[in-house]
This record gives structure tokens, sequence and C-alpha cells, in this order.
């Protein structure tokens, strides 16, 4: 009994100090930190804590993307860079779908409605990334430990994809800068987003052109020339981008320098082009996106576009190839990698092409059109994406040179003729038959790529013309020049958020 | 420290007058002078006691000191006897017996008659007549205020739950889960239903403001077995078998040859839409020559018959299908059994009592591979240690093991939607062009996985609908687990200083490992192009509560009181690491190792705290008014430092109108009592935009992982709010509890409003600003209603008894207000959140059917004038466009009305239990069945409903099903056309039992055995279209996950 005596006091003095222990350990709350991310402080301590920050936005333009809040991306067909080339072509006359699959609302040309998902992911996608570069922008600027040489080099960087982006989506929410430099805009970010942002108006074309203009030409003139990866954006893909961008708005001569300044360093490379440069190791490629089922699963699996190319059996195989295209290459192009796939040759998939995917794993042989028997390929998801290649700047060079009336436009076409082709001979084209040549050669070189039909027909106001080929009914349409399906509608939920927009800046 | 002393000085004082003990021996009867087996015969003051034999005999030593006994059994009221040598006990039938009823409520138990607040509670037996797989279906008709929705059929998925309406928009919804008094953070489904003693659904601030900001959905308090003290070893085994199969029938669909007149018909249409001339003139010719190659592909007709549709859209005489394969079928058990094993041994001594537990559950789903088992152990033990010191453990372990193919993921290997898409006409096995089986070296037939095949190949490649897969060969190779491990101890320690004040301290911890394990086979399916894939993800959650309280009672006179004040601190971690690799050598291996390419390898560790103060005072006088109130303040590390804590006081009152003396003379009511409380809870429970737990809303994070190619890379991937705060729930409840007629009629209504403040949405931001929306406390939601519970003996006799309960709950919810001008982009789906409407109110185009000249879909739209303004006229238009922009609000997915009723017969040995669940108000939208009518939009030989044999034809055709076209599907498009009176009615549970009881067996070792069979779900009466489960979501929208199974099953009961 006298035990307990001195037990019990021991005992309650013992809880007291448990009860003061537990009240008393502030980081019991406080002390609780995320663990798998990075905050601003270490982001902007040094230029090569930026890279870090760059190489993530690199990551997200290329792989598998999906909005930040879930909303938007995601699906096989708005899967991050790729979908959008792969939406473009589609649009157009070269590619053709018989059958429903991922993209087939494209091919429609019905896919623009203000909730669809190419809208959202259209507008989300250039977006977001717009505004993570203002992020990287205004951190970076902010930075006290950053030295100016380096901020230069990495301010140049960003305000080349900031150019970049705010292009794109021009291509796609605007009607054709050529048709009227007044109409209107796509609203324009320079400054980070906070929980105050009201958004920003449309304003005119012209206006957006500005903007992409001063930083293109801020980028060129100051950027460096290192790439990390292909998909780092360096002096050549700056100008290559500008040559673009100049090309759209008819400053021919901008365009010509531009796109002779993107090819510094770099050569033609006929040889690689039957695999599409799968690996972007060949000096043909100046900006392109690596693959990797590696670290990460930063692959775009079902969503490259050999799973859509490819007739074995390993994808969706849901295009074939326009027969009026297929048609006009001679046997000895290198570029002649297609093989008939249907016994009827007006049927929608009567050519299949086999310049997407990989040898490598193929179970079956095909023979081309040019009577060489070679495996049929087969689906690749480490398919690198081509985003800039040489053989498109000789032609950027080329027509710019044919619309200024230069002598030697015929010249550089010829020259990657020739590479691709060694036994093309000149044409002969002046005028506006050359441009027409040129055009048509874009389309022969850089199908599947870029969606390139679709772009020339809006940037230069024609129609696209669908009866003279193999396209299924009733897709063998022919939509006018300058048709209101050119443009995506702005998406609703921006008209609603946006307290600088009103409904009448919906596209028609 | 001095009263310390003192108090220890009172304790040691009372435990040296236990000093000289006597024996005391005596008998206890009832009215009728039968013995009561199992009395507890208690000596009053003390915790010493014993229990009478069957013969109602009873012997025990007490203290001289001890003056009095408590003696109670259940259905008797409890009475004081004086102490006496050779006592006989005449125990009285207790007039209201539930009244003695102890409640569990929020840190502690009160008896009934002293609630002040909203408390449903469900006890075992409720449980145990229902074969249930996840606890949480045991509330469904049982507990009024609980919405119980079983979203899935595939066994161990949990029901959605939630009480008094839904509480949040943007935070979750869920009501907080207390397993014996500490917060559970395992699977609900880890809980085997047969350790349950009873729920306590905390419905109002009253009763769940102890919870602080965690009850703003309520509270369900999950209390297990345990034994009782001065009883000896009871021991229960239970085994059922039951068989189970899909509750609700399939969907009808056409068949082959019906698939090809349809299909031709529709090619037909798509070349008479053409604008090629040509093309339209021929259009009948061309749809009967084209119909295999552009239209199915796939020819079960067989080369003699190779276009197999006619110029008249009829099939060509003498042409049979070569297969006829039923993928349904193929994907689906032809028998489901269910195995489950419970044994249970309680019992007690005088200082201590003890339960000891195991189970184990083998439940098959319908879907071919699903599967749930788990098996179960489970031990409490409470002892006291001294007269002045209580300590208890509970310890549980349960592992489970969950086959879960996929469905309702709209993926290629979506088991449930496969069936649900592909049909007869394509074959489960390869054919080559005759339609003859393709078989491997070995001879055996080879899936058809619908490739395209290099030429020749034409026919029977290539399949438009699902290519490249086939579920019916990779669903057995493939394999989709879940692996669940729980470990919970809840401990606790009380010491008594006195009668009046105690200290009490608990410590609960939950270690809860979940393993997945996704393997993708190598040579098919998704994978089949990396050699395979095995995705791998262990999630270890470890959560702690650690909780102090000191407690006082004390009555002075007339008076009263009770009160309690506690500390608690609670941590939550989770830590996580997953990898995928591809690239395996060889069939059948599925681990890691046996792969050769790393896909990823990530982890990462999130925590959460919370830190609390916590009290009660509670009194009453003359146990006839009772005034209760709580408070609880929280610190939470998932808030900004400022906005980190936040205080949730609450209140209840309620009157004991039976004690007044103005009651007396109206001798039909026993029992009544009027209750009104109101308070303030909170809910932190935020969630990102992905309906993920959100662990840091207020920064900005830079999340790891982005690397480029192997260059490490991080990615803005949240735009702080710093000022987030909780979400608030005000909550008022007025309650009339009533026993009637002797108590045979008894009854609570409650009338309920709770208003929920500052809730988390995310505000929209416009896109172009690179976020969608930001985390912020916007909107404001109200859900207010009515509970009715009645209960009636209908008879009471000896060999006779039957009893009906009934509940019902109305609900209507709410939004009040919005951040102005987001009332318009909230839209979700289906759904449109504007104020003044119920977040799942349903917002599309009207449809007005077909219209009889071009066969097209037809919707109801508000006609204006010239000017622009509405005529208050509503006239057709063919474009769903133009429908889209004027859509209408058409009734809300929530149901306005849910409930039970239940009825109990005994008679003799017989038992009879049936339990009925029923929803009414609500409306459905079946996704399922408009994917079932895309006039085969989706592709040719999609699955299609027999209803598209109505379609419209030719012009004048009077139909409700649109024109067949492969080119344009608005009329498939969310619309009225597809939504339905979801109203329903199911019969949840039906049981005949028989007990033999002792005097039937051999007396000693086996006290009784009951023998029964039931079904579950055995029926469904709807207003929806066969094939169509109304309990498919909380929302009303159809999902694509296995719908609820029924069950019938048989079982045997084993009392020693």
């Amino acid at each position: 009994m006298t035990k307990i005596k001195y037990k019990l006091p021991l005992f309650y003095t013992g809880l007291c100090l448990l009860l003061l222990v537990g009240s008393c350990k502030k980081s019991f709350i406080d002390g609780i930190k995320p663990t798998d991310s990075a905050s601003p402080a270490d982001v902007y301590a040094s230029a090569d804590n930026v890279r870090v920050y760059f190489n993530g936005i690199y990551r997200n333009i290329r792989a598998q993307w999906k909005s930040t809040d879930g909303t938007a991306g995601g699906a096989t067909d708005t899967w991050g860079y790729n979908s959008v080339f792969m939406c473009r072509d589609v649009k157009g006359i070269d590619i053709v779908m018989p059958y429903n699959s991922w993209y087939y609302f494209d091919y429609q040309n019905a896919n623009r409605e203000p909730t669809y998902r190419r809208v959202k992911f259209m507008w989300y996608f250039f977006y977001e990334l717009i505004n993570q570069i203002n992020v990287l922008i205004d951190g970076t600027t902010k930075s006290a430990t950053i030295n100016d040489g380096d901020k230069k080099l990495l301010l140049a960087e960003a305000r080349a994809l900031r150019a970049w982006f705010h292009f794109e989506l021009a291509r796609e929410f605007s009607t054709p800068y050529s048709k009227d430099p007044n109409a209107k805009g796509i609203p324009v970010y320079t400054t980070p987003t906070s929980d105050s942002t009201k958004g920003n108006p449309r304003g005119t074309l012209q206006q957006t052109f500005d903007q992409i203009n001063t930083d293109i030409e801020f980028a060129m003139a100051n950027i460096g020339s290192s790439q990390l990866l292909k998909d780092q954006v360096n002096y050549n893909v700056a100008c290559g981008m500008a040559a673009r961008i100049y090309l759209e708005q008819g400053k021919w001569a901008e365009a010509e320098t531009a796109a002779i300044n993107a090819r510094k360093d770099h050569t033609l490379d006929a040889a690689g082009y039957p695999n599409n440069y799968n690996g972007l190791s060949s000096s043909e490629v100046l900006w392109g996106f690596p693959q990797t089922t590696e670290n990460g699963g930063q692959s775009l699996y079902y969503g490259t576009p050999s799973s859509f190319f490819v007739q074995d059996g390993s994808g969706y195989g849901a295009f074939w190839m326009s027969k009026t295209l297929v048609e006009s290459f001679s046997l000895t192009d290198i570029r002649n990698t297609f093989y008939e796939y249907d016994n009827d040759l007006t049927a929608p998939d009567a050519y299949g092409t086999n310049k997407f995917g990989t040898a490598v794993g193929s179970a079956f042989d095909v023979p081309l059109l040019n009577g060489d028997q070679v495996p049929l390929k087969t689906i690749d998801f480490n398919e690198s994406l081509n985003m800039m290649r040489m053989g498109e700047m000789y032609l950027i060079e080329a027509e710019a040179k044919a619309r200024q009336n230069k002598a030697t436009a015929a010249d550089v076409l010829l020259a990657l003729q020739q590479n691709r082709d060694p036994s093309a001979a000149p044409s002969g084209n002046t005028g506006q038959a050359l441009i027409d040549e040129i055009l048509w050669e874009r389309r022969k070189e850089l199908y599947g790529e870029l969606g390139i039909d679709w772009l020339d027909a809006k940037r230069l106001q024609l129609p696209i013309d669908r009866t003279t080929t193999n396209h299924p009914v009733p897709y063998d349409y022919i939509i006018p020049a300058n048709d209101p399906t050119f443009e995506l509608k702005i998406p609703q939920t921006e008209l609603q958020a946006n307290k600088s927009m009103t409904a009448g800046d919906q596209n028609q | 420290m001095r009263k310390l002393a003192l108090l220890s000085c009172l304790v040691l004082l009372c435990s040296q007058l236990w000093a000289q003990n006597r024996i005391i021996s005596g008998k206890v009867l009832d009215e009728k002078g039968n013995p009561v087996p199992g009395a507890s015969v208690q000596i009053k003051g003390s915790r010493r006691g014993t229990s009478t034999t069957p013969d109602g005999v009873f012997s025990i030593s007490v203290p001289a000191s001890a003056k009095a006994f408590n003696v109670s059994s259940v259905n008797f009221t409890t009475q004081e006897i004086p102490i006496s040598e050779n006592m006989t006990i005449v125990l009285k039938i207790a007039t209201n017996p539930n009244l003695q009823e102890v409640v569990v409520v929020a840190y502690g138990t009160q008896k009934k008659s002293e609630v002040t607040s909203a408390i449903s509670t469900v006890n075992a037996d409720a449980i145990k007549n229902q074969q249930i797989v996840s606890v949480g279906q045991a509330l469904q008709g049982t507990a009024p205020g609980v919405l119980v929705v079983n979203t899935n059929g595939q066994p161990g998925e949990n029901p959605t739950i939630r009480i008094r309406g839904i509480g949040s928009i943007g935070a979750s919804a869920a009501p907080l889960i207390v397993l014996d008094g500490i917060p559970y953070d395992g699977n609900i489904n880890m809980i085997n239903p047969q350790d349950i003693e009873n729920f306590s659904v905390l419905k109002d601030a009253s009763a769940s403001a102890l919870y602080g900001s965690r009850a703003g959905n309520g509270v369900i308090l999950i209390t297990t077995k345990s034994g009782r003290r001065n009883a000896a070893p009871s021991i229960n085994l239970s085994a059922v078998y039951g068989i189970s199969s899909r509750a609700i029938k399939d969907y009808d669909y056409v068949n082959t040859q019906q698939q090809f007149e349809l299909g031709w018909e529709a090619l037909r249409n798509t070349y008479l839409s053409s604008t090629n001339p040509a093309t339209v003139a021929n259009a009948i010719p061309l749809a009967t020559q084209n119909l295999i190659k552009n239209g199915f592909r796939y020819n079960p007709y067989g080369p003699s018959f190779p276009n197999p549709v006619g110029t008249d859209g009829k099939l060509v005489a003498g042409a049979k299908p070569l297969w006829n394969d039923d993928w349904t079928k193929a994907l689906q058990r032809s028998t489901a059994a269910r195995r489950d094993v419970n044994i249970g041994i309680g019992g007690g001594t005088d200082r201590s009592k003890y339960y000891f537990s195991a189970g184990y559950l083998n439940q098959d789903g319908y879907v071919i591979k699903s599967n749930y088992r788990r098996v179960t152990a489970t031990l409490n033990y409470n002892t006291d240690l001294t007269n002045w010191l209580t300590v208890g453990a509970r310890a549980n372990i349960v592992n489970s093991k969950q086959n879960f193919p996929a469905q309702g993921d709209g993926t290629y290997s979506d088991v449930v939607q496969y069936g649900r898409t592909m049909s007869s006409v394509f074959p489960i096995y390869a054919r080559n062009d005759s339609g003859v089986i393709i078989k491997d070296v070995n001879g055996k037939p080879i899936f058809d996985y619908g490739k395209p095949a290099p030429l020749p190949r034409t026919v029977n490649v290539n399949r438009p609908v699902l290519a490249p897969s086939n579920v019916v060969g990779t669903v057995n190779l493939d394999n989709w687990n879940y692996d669940r491990l729980l470990t919970n101890l809840n401990t606790y320690g009380q010491v008594n200083f006195t009668k009046n004040l105690f200290f009490k301290t608990t410590f609960g911890i939950n270690r809860y490992v979940l393993d997945q394990l996704h393997y993708e086979d190598k040579d098919f399916g998704d994978a089949s192009n990396l050699g395979g894939r095995v995705y791998r993800q262990q999630d270890l959650t470890t959560s702690w509560t650690f909780n102090n309280m000191i407690g006082y009672d004390q009555r002075f006179g007339d008076h009263h009181i009770e009160a309690m004040a506690s500390y608690e601190s609670y941590k939550y971690n989770l830590e996580s690491i997953y990898g995928s690799k591809t690239g395996f050598a060889f069939s059948g291996q599925q681990q890691l190792s046996n792969a050769t390419t790393a896909e990823q390898f990530e982890g990462y560790t999130v925590s959460s705290t919370l830190v609390s103060l916590l009290a009660r005072v509670k009194y009453d006088y003359q146990g006839k008014y009772f005034a209760e109130f709580t408070i609880r303040r929280d610190g939470s590390s998932v808030f900004a430092p400022g906005y980190r804590y936040g205080t949730f006081p609450a209140g209840g009152i309620s009157w004991l109108l039976t004690k007044e003396d103005f009651m007396r003379g109206v001798s039909f009511v026993n029992f009544l009592k009027i209750r009104a409380s109101y308070g303030a809870l909170g809910n932190q429970a935020l969630l990102d935009g992905s309906g993920n737990a959100s662990y840091f809303p207020y920064l900005n994070t830079y999340a790891s992982g982005n690397n480029d190619i192997t260059n490490p890379g991080v990615y803005l991937n949240q735009l702080a709010n710093y000022r987030i705060k909780w979400e608030k729930q005000v909550s008022t409840n007025i309650g009339i509890d009533f026993e009637l007629f002797k108590s045979r009629f008894t009854g609570s209504i409650d009338l309920f409003q709770k208003n929920s403040l500052d809730l988390i949405q995310n505000k929209p931001l416009p896109p172009s600003s690179g976020f969608g929306s930001i985390i912020t406390n916007i909107s404001k939601l109200q859900n207010k209603g009515i509970e009715l519970n009645l209960a009636y003996g209908i008879l009471r006799s000896k060999d006779f008894n039957w009893d009906v309960s009934f509940n019902i709950t109305y609900l209507k919810n709410k939004i009040v207000s919005l951040l102005p001008g987001t009332d318009t982009f909230a839209a979700v789906g289906a759904y449109r959140n504007v104020v003044g409407k119920s977040i799942y109110e349903f917002y599309m185009p009207v449809w007005a059917g077909v219209d009889p000249a071009t066969g097209g879909g037809q919707w109801w739209i508000d006609s204006t004038d010239v000017s622009g303004n509405p005529t208050g006229k509503s006239v057709k238009t063919n474009s769903y466009t133009t429908a889209q922009t004027k859509q209408k609000w058409v009734g809300s997915g929530l149901p306005k009305f849910t409930g039970g009723f239940s009825t109990k017969l005994g008679y003799k040995g017989f038992d009879l239990n049936v339990l009925f669940y029923f929803a009414l108000g609500a409306k459905y939208y079946d996704n399922n069945y408009s994917d079932l009518m895309n006039g085969t939009y989706s592709g040719f030989g999609s699955q299609l409903s027999t209803d598209e044999l109505r379609r419209w034809s030719k012009a004048g055709d009077i139909t409700d099903v649109p024109k067949l076209n492969s080119s344009k599907n608005d009329e498939e498009q969310r619309s009225t056309r597809f939504l339905y009176n979801g109203d329903f009615v199911r019969l949840r549970n039906i049981t005949l039992g028989y007990t033999f009881n002792s005097s039937d067996l051999t007396k000693k070792v086996l006290k009784s055995v009951r023998l029964y069979v039931q079904a579950d779900n055995l029926l469904t009466w709807d207003h929806l279209k066969k094939g169509s489960d109304p309990e498919s979501a909380l929302n009303g929208n159809a999902n694509g996950n296995a719908f609820p199974f029924k069950t019938l099953s048989a079982g045997l009961d084993f009392n020693f």
C-alpha cells in the first residue's frame, strides 16, 4: 500500500509533463513542408537552377501533357505538341482517314466548338506554357544572384519560346494575318499570373504580331548557340522560328535572311529521310523532341505519329496517304516510301507510307512503289518528333526569294530537290508557277510532320480541296478559302472568365 | 501537487475498505417466476459483480461494507436491491428498454435519454442480416439522414456515403470515420462487419463539434465488439456460403443479322448525304457492295455471301452466321461465390473483459477475375489493474487481396464496357477469310485482336471496333491486384482520482500498407509493343492520435454536471513509392525484377498534422432539462501561418417532457423529449483539381520529376492561394423523440439545416492566364431537410413477435452563393452550378423527338422575338448546336427522399427479416444506354440497343429513334433523351432463419444454433431502361462500373 503513495504523484507528474511536451512543440505544425517540389528561392538561385526549370518546361512541351488542374489535355488526341501537328495534318488534304479513330473529328474539320476538347487543349496548352515562361522571366529578372550575362542568355531563350507560343495561338485562333492585320488577335501575356489576373483582351492581330516580333528579335540578338538536347531553343532554332513568323506576315526579305541564318552549321541529310530522322542525331534536324519510355515514361506511347501511320496492326493505323500526293513523287525520290495497301487504288486506304515508325521488330516486308522490298515499319513509342528541319529552311528561303522575284529562288528549290532525288531536273518554272511548285514541294517534304498543307492553305488564303483525290464520302469536300473552319473558336471558359472579353470576341 | 496527493489518499482510503468479505448467494426471477439466466449482479459502488447461471442462480463474495446490488438484464429494468442472505430477486420487465440503451457519442458514451443532439445508431443485428463486404453498405436504408450509394459492383469497393446532403463542392464531402475513438485512415473495406457492435452517426453540430475541423461532413463512430464483465466465455461461430450474380439484367442488344441490316441502312444514308451526285445516285448498290469493306470489315456469313445484305436492305436468303460470340457472357462468371466464416469469443471476469475474433471472407465479383479476400483478427482487452487504474487495448490486423479488372475507365481493357461495345459480329477467336478458326502451332485457337493485316487479307481483319484488343484474351493474362495490410492498435489508460474525477490517456495508431501490382501481358494487349509492363506501387500510411483527457462528473442534489477537457494531437504521414518496368523475357513472370527497362521510379512523402484543444460541459436538472456545450480549437498544417487555427463551438438542449407532472396523466405517452442544437463545424479535407488530397494549397510549388530525358526538371504545378482557410458548416437541428403505447410505437423526427460557408472551390481564372483556376473559399451551400424514423411492435407474444420500422429523409440541397460572375462557368459535365439550384442539377438541351420529315433530332428551345426578348413559348430546333446554347435545368441527380422499410417477424424458432431501400425524386442520366443508341456512329459492329430497330427510315415515319447516321451523332449527345426518372425501390435483403435452442440440443456445450437463408439485392423496381442500375452514382450520372450484385446465401451460426 505504501508503495502506491509514492507512485501516484510520480505518475501524475509524468502525465503533466507529457501534456506540456505535446503542446510545446511548435514545429509539429510549422515543420510540415512539401517533399516533392522546390521553392522559388531554390529555382532562381543560379543560372544552373533556372536551367532545371527550363528542362521542366521543355519536358512539358514535348511529352504527354495535361493541364495543371487536369481540365485539358490527357487524351490520345490532345497529348501534347504532337497533337497540335497531327490535328493540322488531318484537317488538310494529304492525309486520308477512311475510318473512325482518334482525330476523326478533326479530319471532318468539325472539331472547333467552344467546349470541345481540341479547342480547350490548343488554348490551355500554349497559354500554360506562356505563363511558365513569364514566371521564369520574372524570377530570372528579379534574381539577385544570377549575373547579367547569364540573365541575357536565359531571357533570350525564354522570349523565343514566348514568341513561338503566341505565334502558334494566333495561327489557330485568328484569321490569317495576310487577310487582315487589324482583325482580332489573341490575348498577349508578358507578366506572370497571380490570383488577381483578370485576363487580357484579344487586341488586333497586328498587336499580337508586334509582341511576337519584339520577342523573337530580342532572342535572335541575344541567344546562345549551344543545345543541351535538340529540344532546346538556340540561335538556329530562334532564326527558324523567325523565318516562319516572317513568312506568315509576308515579310519576305526578313524571312529569307532568317531562314539562311537558321541553317548555319547544319546540312541537308537525304539518307536520314526514310527514317524521318528518328533519334534527331542528323544534322538535318534543327529542333526536335526526343522521346524515351525510360526515366519516367517520357514518351507519347500510342500518341506517336507511327501509331497512326503504320499499318502492321501494332497501333491505331488510322492514317493513309492522299493518292495525288503519292503519285507526285518520282520513283527515284528518296522520300518515296509509299506502298499500296488496297487492291483498289481509288479507295481511301489505297496508299500507306513507311516514313514513320521503326523497322526494328518489323514482322512483315512490304514492296514500296519504287520496287524496293523493305520491312513494313512498326510502331515506335520512342519515335522522336521533328519540329524544324533543313528542308523547310531551304523552302522558306526559296519561297521568300520567289516572292521577291529573285532569280536564285529556283536554284534554292532545286538544291533541295536534287538532294532528295539525284535525278531531279529544273522545272523551269517562274513566277506563280514557281511559287506553286515550292508550296507543293513543302507538302512532299513535310507531310505528316507539321500539318503543312493546312497551315499553308490558311496562311495563303487557299481552299482545302479534297475532291481531286481519294477521300471517303462524305468528307471528299471543298472548304472554301478563309472559311470559318480555319479558326478554332475561343473556349467558352475563356469568354466567361476573361474580364476583358465579351461575347463579341468569339470567332465566327 | 498537494491536491494530487490528497486525491490519491482518497483512493487509498477506498481500497482499504475491502477488508472483510462474506459470500452471498441468491436467485433472480422474472415476474412470472421463471429464472433469469445471464442477469448481471453488481455490488453497488464498485465494478465487482457476477452473472446468473442458466437456472438464475448467483453466488458472490461481497465486502462487509457493501449495502446493495445493482441487478440488471436485457429487457428488464435495472434495480437496486439491498443485500441480504439467500436473496430472491424479482426483476420487472422494463417498460421502455430503449432508454437504458447507451449511445456512443464523441469522446464517450451517453444514455439515450440524455442525448441532446441528432445521432442515428445502427446495431450489430442490422449488419448481421446483410451479406456486405464494406461496412458502409450496412447504413443504407437503416440510418436516416445517411445517403449510401453503391457505385461499384466490384467486391471490396466502398459505397459513397454522405450525411445530411452534400456539404462541400470542391473539398471532400465524405464523413469522418472514427473507429473505437481513433480517426481511421485505412480503407473502410478493411473493417470486418462482423466485428462491429454498433455505428453511431453524428449528424448535427452538437453531436460532432468535438471533431472540429474534420466534422463538417458528419462523423461515423464505429464501435467494435468487446466482451462483458462477469460473463462466461461465449463462442460464436458462423459460416455463410452464397452465390452472387449481377443484380440487374443486361441491356438488350441487336443480333448479327440486325447489325448488318442496320449497318447497310446507315451506309446508304451516308452515301445519300454525299456531295457527289454519282454517289447519291448509286447509294443503294454501293451500300450493298461496300458494307463489308467500308463497314464491318468482318463477314460472319462467310465467302459464299460476300455481300450479305441485298439491295433491298435485307439479309440475303440462306445466309447463316458462322459464329455468334457473346462477349459479355465470355467476360462474366456464371457463378460467383461468397464464403464468409467468422469466430468470436467474448467474456470477462469481475476485473476484466476480453473479445477475440477472426474472420475470413472470399467474395467473387460477377465480372471475370474480380474477387476480394479478407482475413481479419482482433483482440480487445480491458482490465482494472487496480481499483483506480484501468487499461485497455484493441489490436487489429487485416489483410486483404483484391483482383480488380479494369472497369469504368473507358480504356480498351475495360472489362465491363468491352462487352457493352463488342457485338456478335466480331469473333472472339481469329478467323481466316473463310471464317475458319485459326490455330497456333499447338492446335489452340488464337484470340482475335482485330489488327490490320498486310495484303492479301481483306476480310475478318482490321476490326473497326476496339482494335487492337481482345479483353477475353488478355483479362486472364493481365493482373490488377490490390494487396492491403492494416494494423491498428488503440490503447488507453484511465486513472480514477475519485468517484467524480478521472484522467484518461489514449493513443491509437493505424499503419496501412497498400500494395498495387498491375501487370499487362507481354504478348497481347496494351503493352505488347513494350514486351509487357508491370506497375508496382506501395503506399504506407501511418497516422496516430494521442489524446489526454480529464473528466469530471458530479451531482449536487437535483443538479448533475459532467465535464471533460482534452488535448489531442494527430499526425498523418503517407509514403509512396511507385515504379514500372517493361520488357519481359517470359510470360507468366510479373515482378519488376523480371523486366528489363525501367519506365519510372518515383517516390515521395506527405504529412499533415493537427493539434487540438477540446472540451464539453453537460448539465441536467432533475434528469429533465439537459444542456450540453462543446468546443474544439484546431490548428492544422494544411493552411498558411496566420490561417491555421479555427474554433468550433456547439450547444444543445433537451427537455424530457414525460418527467413533468402535467404529462403524468397522459398514460399512452411513455417518453417524450424535445431537442435543439446549434453549432459550427469545419472541413479541412482540401482537394486539388484532380480530386487528390491537397496538403499545401498556400504554396507555389515547382514539382520535381519533370525531367527532360536525363536532365533534372521542375515545373510550376500550383498557383498558391495564401489566404485559403477552413470550410465552415453552421448546423441547426430540432428534434422530437417519443415512445407511445407502452413503448410499442417509437420514433423521432428531426428538422435540420446545414449552411456551408467559405466553401473551397477552384475559382476559374481565364485559361489564358495559364492556370484554369485557383483554389479559393468562394461558395455557400445549404442542405436542409426532415428525418422521420418510426418503429412499431405490431405483435408481442410468447411465440409471435412482429416489428416494423420505417425511416425517410427529405433533403434539399441548394447553392446559396457563388463568387459574383462565377455562376455560369462552374459547369461540370452534365451539371451547372448556379445559385438556387442543387450542385447536381442537370443542365442540358431538351429533346423534342424525331423530325418525321428528316429523321433528325429536334430539341426544344425558348423562342425569342425579333428584338431578342423571350416570347414565353417553346419552339423546336433541328440544330443541336443551337439547342446547346439554350440548355435548361431539368432536375437534380440527388434524390429528394431516401429511406428504408424493414420488418422483423419471429415465430417460435423462426425469424424473418426484410429490408427495403428507396430513393425518390432524382433524375438519372443513362450514358451507357446513349452509347448503345449511337446509330452506328461508334463504328460498324459496335453494340446497338434493340431500340434502334425502331429508327426512322423514311419520310413520314413517326418514331422516337432518329435516322441511322455513321457520320453525325448529335442525337446521341447529351440531352433529356437519355434522362430518366430515377425513382427506385430495392429489396436490399430478405432473411429467413430458424434457431434451435439449447433445449433442443445437447445442453452443456452448444447453447444455440441458427440456420438461415437469405437474399441480398434480390429485386429492384425502377423506371429505367432494362440494363441500367439506378444506384450507379451519387450524382445520378450512370457510370461504366460493374453493377451491384445480388447474393443468395445460406448460413449457420453456432453459439457455445
